[in-house]
């Protein structure tokens, strides 16, 4: 029966090719989209999850860094230091602010993070030093090469001369960049005394988070979250905004791919309908002709898929290399939400006209 | 031994508020190893006929009985069970599918009932060569003669060694020469076996052990 669908398909190339193209199309939207969004999901955290502390400490009331900004004031420090199982206690800034950088203006996380202990810095390096001295900065790669600048280069920020030490990788999320500065810088340009955006605390062993938190947590004024569980918060809160666009791409790009099919499949099926006539005519069981259609449908389905993969593979290389901040990962995640789709397509697309060639009357093929 | 036998069979196509009256009270009985060719004016109801014996139309009332068994109630699924293993049928356009080779085609009555391609393929040869296609068996249908498509069709029928072959003007599209060698084949290759021929061409006659005219829906019995 294999063999009948698939020369059925051959003998019409045309009709053929247009179905393959289709399916790679709808494929293509699907991967793409979702690889991207994904992509850019994943990048949201990952600061939080690089971040060599066990505990972030946030100002009472919030539970992600992202809903709201976040000041916990710095007399903390000595509080948490003293908790029995603490190792070490550093301050962070971790905000969200537009900075000139030559003639343009950039929305960047600037991250301001304890240099001596590098906790809350880059994690992943691509170039130049992985710590910051003085008035140095640590720079997203991809917002350095879409501005041109390189280790080395000099620029403005609010006012004040900052150098290029080293470009980061890793290091952007939903299109906004990091800049890395040591926090004592972020201290003297916003003219702060004494506060932080966020306490991160280190334990001395796993076992002592739990104990730790508890105690942080009876401090007024802040709120402490592990590390997990603080980028599970903000994931949920990016979630809201993100799964129904996700879905949305999702639902757009099925409702096309199965049209496409489905209208390739009709036509090739109705096209050949006599040819299904005359093998219930001879005796051919309705399992026997599904399979044939279904084959069809199989053979469009995947090659359309593979298609769609190879298509979106360079798509997103090119993307991630050309777009700066693009974080785009044809993961199994992707191909597995894409072959199950196409599935889908094929079933849907191939129920009507199994349905109409199922009811052909043999008779008719007698009468000819 | 009696393979097909109707009792009293009448057909009536309903289309809209006329009815056609195809068939009246047709009682016929068929034997294995019997050629018999049904004549009969175009319209006559030859057609209807034919399709009511291979199981493919139903009686507005009476009775068929095929192998012994009564067909009247059977499902549709039942009724290609029984098509595909005890009825081969020819038909007066071939009905080839486009796509396969003629070997393919022969080969897909055997798969149709389950049988592996390879098995299929292997069978076909055979009967292929004895209706003188050894040479044709990969050419795709389009590239075949009339009567070679025919003789394909009749490879196919003969597949799955059916009790029962049913032939519906197979020789309409053909020259009266080739015609003539088709019936032959028909009659050589269903020596055994309950073969039904419906024709217009009086020739075919002097191959048939019996001949039954339809005129007007009524069978008469010439012999
Ligand atoms: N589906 C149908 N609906 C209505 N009338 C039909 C139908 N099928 C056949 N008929 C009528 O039944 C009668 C017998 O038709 P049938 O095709 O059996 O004749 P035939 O002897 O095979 O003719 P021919 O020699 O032209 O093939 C005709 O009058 C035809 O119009
Ligand atoms: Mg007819």
């Amino acid at each position: 029966m294999f063999t009948l669908a698939l020369k059925n398909l051959l003998s019409e190339k045309g009709r053929l090719v247009l179905g393959v193209a289709g399916v790679a199309f709808a494929n293509t939207l699907i991967m793409f989209h979702v690889a991207m969004l994904l992509g850019t999901f994943s990048q949201i955290t990952k600061h939080i999850e690089k971040t060599d502390a066990d505990i972030w400490v946030l100002q009472e009331g919030l539970s992600d860094v992202t809903s709201s900004t976040s000041f916990v004031s710095g007399s903390n420090i000595e509080a948490i230091r003293k908790i029995d199982g603490v190792e070490r206690v550093t301050g962070l800034f971790l905000y969200y602010t537009s900075v000139k950088i030559r003639q343009k203006v950039e929305n960047v996380f600037l991250v301001g993070y304890d240099s001596e202990s590098g906790v809350g810095g880059p994690w992943r390096l691509a170039k130049g030093k992985s710590n910051v001295e003085g008035d140095e900065i640590i720079m997203d790669e991809s917002l350095a090469k879409s501005e041109a600048l390189d280790v080395g280069d000099e620029i403005n920020i609010s006012g004040h001369k900052l150098k290029i030490a080293g470009l980061s990788k890793e290091t952007s999320a939903v299109a906004t960049q990091y800049i890395f500065i040591s926090k004592e810088s972020v201290l003297d340009y916003l003219n702060l005394n004494n506060i932080y955006n966020y306490l991160l605390v280190s334990c001395r062993k796993r076992a002592d988070i739990g104990g730790v938190l508890e105690e942080i947590n009876r401090i007024k004024g802040v709120d402490a979250y592990t590390r997990q569980k603080l980028a599970e918060n903000t994931l949920r809160f990016w979630g809201k905004f993100l799964v129904p666009l996700l879905t949305t791409l999702v639902i757009v790009s099925f409702l096309v791919g199965t049209t496409v099919i489905g209208i390739v499949v009709h036509n090739i099926t109705l096209h050949k309908q006599k040819e299904y006539g005359i093998l219930l005519a001879l005796g051919a069981s309705s399992a026997s002709v599904c399979a044939i259609v279904l084959w069809q449908g199989a053979f469009v389905g995947s090659s359309g898929f593979i298609g769609g993969a190879l298509i979106s593979a360079v798509a997103i290389h090119i993307a991630n290399d050309t777009i700066p901040g693009m974080t785009a990962c044809l993961d199994h995640k992707v191909l597995a939400i894409s072959i199950l789709l196409t599935w889908l397509m094929i079933m849907f697309s191939t129920i009507a006209p199994l349905a109409r060639i199922l009811k052909t009357d043999p008779f008719e093929i007698f009468r000819g | 031994m009696k393979t097909l036998e109707t009792r009293a069979v009448t057909k009536i196509f309903k289309s809209g508020s006329t009815e056609v009256r195809a068939l009246t009270d047709i009682s016929l009985s068929f034997e294995a190893g019997e050629l018999t060719v049904v004549m009969g004016p175009s319209g006559s109801g030859k057609t209807t006929l034919l399709s009511i014996l291979g199981c493919v139309l139903s009686p507005t009332s009476g009775d068929i009985t095929i192998l012994g068994q009564k067909v009247n109630g059977l499902s549709e699924k039942e009724r290609r069970r029984l098509r595909l293993g005890k009825i081969g049928f020819i038909f007066q356009d071939f009905n080839l599918l486009d796509a396969l080779t003629v070997r393919e085609n022969v080969a897909m009555a055997n798969q149709l009932r389950g049988d592996s391609r390879a098995a299929g393929l292997k069978n076909s040869e055979k009967l292929l060569t004895d209706v003188g296609l050894c040479h044709r068996l990969d050419f795709l249908p389009k590239d075949l003669s009339q009567g070679e498509k025919q003789r394909v069709a009749i490879a196919r029928a003969f597949m799955n060694d059916p009790n029962i072959i049913i032939a519906d003007e197979p020789t309409a599209n053909l020259d009266s020469r080739t015609g003539q060698d088709i019936i032959a084949k028909i009659g050589e290759l269903g020596e055994n076996k309950t073969t039904i021929i419906a024709t217009h061409d009086e020739r075919i006659t002097q191959l048939a052990d019996r001949v039954v005219r339809i005129e007007d829906g009524r069978a008469v019995e010439m012999s």
